[in-house]
């Protein structure tokens, strides 16, 4: 099993075990039964689970970074498609499960050619892997609702890695890597938290990608810069902390294939009080000194 | 107005302000921009090193494999030394970003008297064909040159640099310590004035056309 679906799994088992503390609790004070809530939330726990699996990540980077369409991704994103077209959504996640089943389709469409369109298929695909990700998000921020979690009390959904209410309000944007000229590459972004102070304290990316990410500064010294690796990088609460050339960076080594200008490359940040926040990394060539 | 009189060991603070205030240049009216900080020497936008920094009489290997004495391959032009490694992830690859960036937009007959020289100080991982295809992905005419043990240590000392420092990233991935700044040696052989990171495109295209046309004079 590949390791975002070794997260989903962890995390619905987390979460089914959270709402049935939850429910216990609901009894004793005469509340929503277990039931109901299990009843109400099951079809969309399978549903999330079948979306974070089924391998939408790999079939993005072989698209995007082999330009290979996998034998299976059609099938894939047909059936995605209908189990999100029929599972019984929440009200407030209904839209957002419609926008996704829409980008499900042309994906599908887009390879179902004899000759697909390369650019076409890649961004077709690159937009159903960040609109699983986002809707994933909105998903699992709904049920940790359900499961009465709430910001003030995250520590469940930091252990099972899940976004709590607080890391939604975690912004990243401007997420970006710089080609590969051998096999390092660094990730810059810009971190919004409008929440209480956070910590940033790892940033990963799927091995095949590359096998090595650290958090790293820069630090001079005299006439001497040596680049240094961090424990983690604070976020202030209601400020942004900007990863950028010259200063923080997410440094990638033993790159597996060349990045070029024009790849996506998703990326996996944790927070120390938000949990994880998954951002997409556009690949393109930075500069160092702006135009004033 | 009076030249700054600097010494090497405050030129990092320099630096260090430099690129605090390019960082901050928007944060409010007493942050200094850089051009307005460094300009007490005829307008140079560079941070003004006194004395000024020597350009290293010593024989590295090209990216063809052969022997490049420094000072006699670049003799009367505009050179711009930076010291780094290709395994650098962030301010190595954004200098040359720059520089090419900065070279492209420049006329053509100011460019040509620029050489960017790119020294590795990690010999090991750099070798002369490892550096030139390296430094081919960002522009062919930048020049890269290999020194070997007993001239790394050399230069770095000149530069004031130290020992070459490697820091372990684990499963063999090291960083090495480089130099902070790009120096910029005019015909005298001289660099009088350095740019950190953050130095914009419009500073560096300032100061080059300059240090072309007059080479060094400070007003």
């Amino acid at each position: 099993m590949n390791k975002p679906g070794a997260l989903a799994l962890v995390t619905v088992v987390a979460l089914v075990l959270m709402l049935a503390a939850a429910a216990c609790g609901d009894d004793d004070s005469g509340g929503k039964s277990s039931g109901a809530v299990q009843t109400r939330v099951a079809p969309v726990l399978v549903a999330i689970n079948m979306l974070d699996s089924a391998g939408l990540h790999a079939i993005d980077t072989s698209i995007t970074q082999d330009g290979k369409i996998p034998s299976t991704a059609h099938t894939t994103a047909v059936h995605l498609q209908a189990a999100v077209l029929v599972t019984d959504w929440p009200q407030e996640l209904k839209d957002p499960a419609k926008k996704l089943a829409a980008l499900l389709g042309d994906f599908a469409m887009a390879i179902d050619t004899d000759k697909p369109d390369r650019k076409k298929v890649t961004d077709a695909s690159n937009k159903v892997h960040a609109g699983e990700h986002d809707f994933s998000h909105q998903v699992w921020d709904y049920l940790a609702k359900e499961a009465g979690l709430t910001g003030g009390d995250d520590t469940h959904a930091e252990s099972a890695a899940t976004p709590s209410p607080a890391a939604a309000k975690i912004q990243v944007t401007d997420v970006t890597a710089r080609p590969t000229t051998n096999d390092v590459s660094a990730v810059y972004f810009t971190v919004k938290n409008p929440g209480p102070a956070d910590r940033l304290v790892k940033a990963t990316v799927d091995p095949s990608v590359a096998q090595m990410a650290q958090l790293h500064t820069m630090v001079t010294e005299g006439a001497t810069a040596k680049m240094q690796q961090v424990d983690g990088i604070d976020v202030p609460g209601g400020g942004e902390v900007v990863l950028k050339p010259g200063g923080f960076h997410v440094m990638l080594m033993n790159v597996q294939k060349p990045l070029k200008e024009g790849d996506s490359l998703p990326v996996t940040l944790t927070f120390e009080k938000g949990g994880t926040v998954q951002v997409i990394a556009a690949v393109k060539t930075l500069a160092g000194g702006g135009m004033n | 107005m009076q030249i700054q009189h600097l010494t090497r060991w405050v030129l990092a603070v320099v630096a260090l302000s430099v690129a605090a205030a390019t960082a901050g240049a928007c944060s409010g009216d007493d942050a200094k921009g850089p051009s307005e900080g460094v300009s007490n020497a005829g307008d140079y936008r560079g941070v003004l090193v006194t004395p000024p920094l020597e350009k290293p009489a010593l024989t590295f290997t090209d990216t063809s494999g052969r022997p490049y004495d420094l000072v006699r391959e670049t003799e009367g032009t505009v050179t711009l030394l930076y010291l780094g490694y290709t395994h650098c992830p962030d301010v190595c690859p954004m200098h040359m970003v720059d520089l090419n960036a900065v070279l492209a937009k420049l006329p053509g007959d100011i460019s040509a008297k620029i050489k960017v020289v790119f020294v590795t100080v990690d010999p090991e991982r750099d070798t002369p064909e490892a550096l030139g295809r390296w430094l081919g992905a960002f522009n062919s005419s930048f020049i890269g040159l290999t020194p070997d043990a007993p001239t790394l240590a050399r230069l770095l000392y000149e530069f004031g640099m130290g020992e070459p420092h490697r820091t372990d990233l684990g499963s063999g991935n090291y960083a090495v310590s480089h130099a902070a700044y790009v120096m910029a040696f005019t015909p005298d052989n001289l660099a009088h004035t350095v740019y950190p990171s953050g130095v914009t495109r419009e500073d560096w295209a300032h100061d080059l056309t300059r240090l072309v046309k007059e080479g060094w004079k400070p007003s």
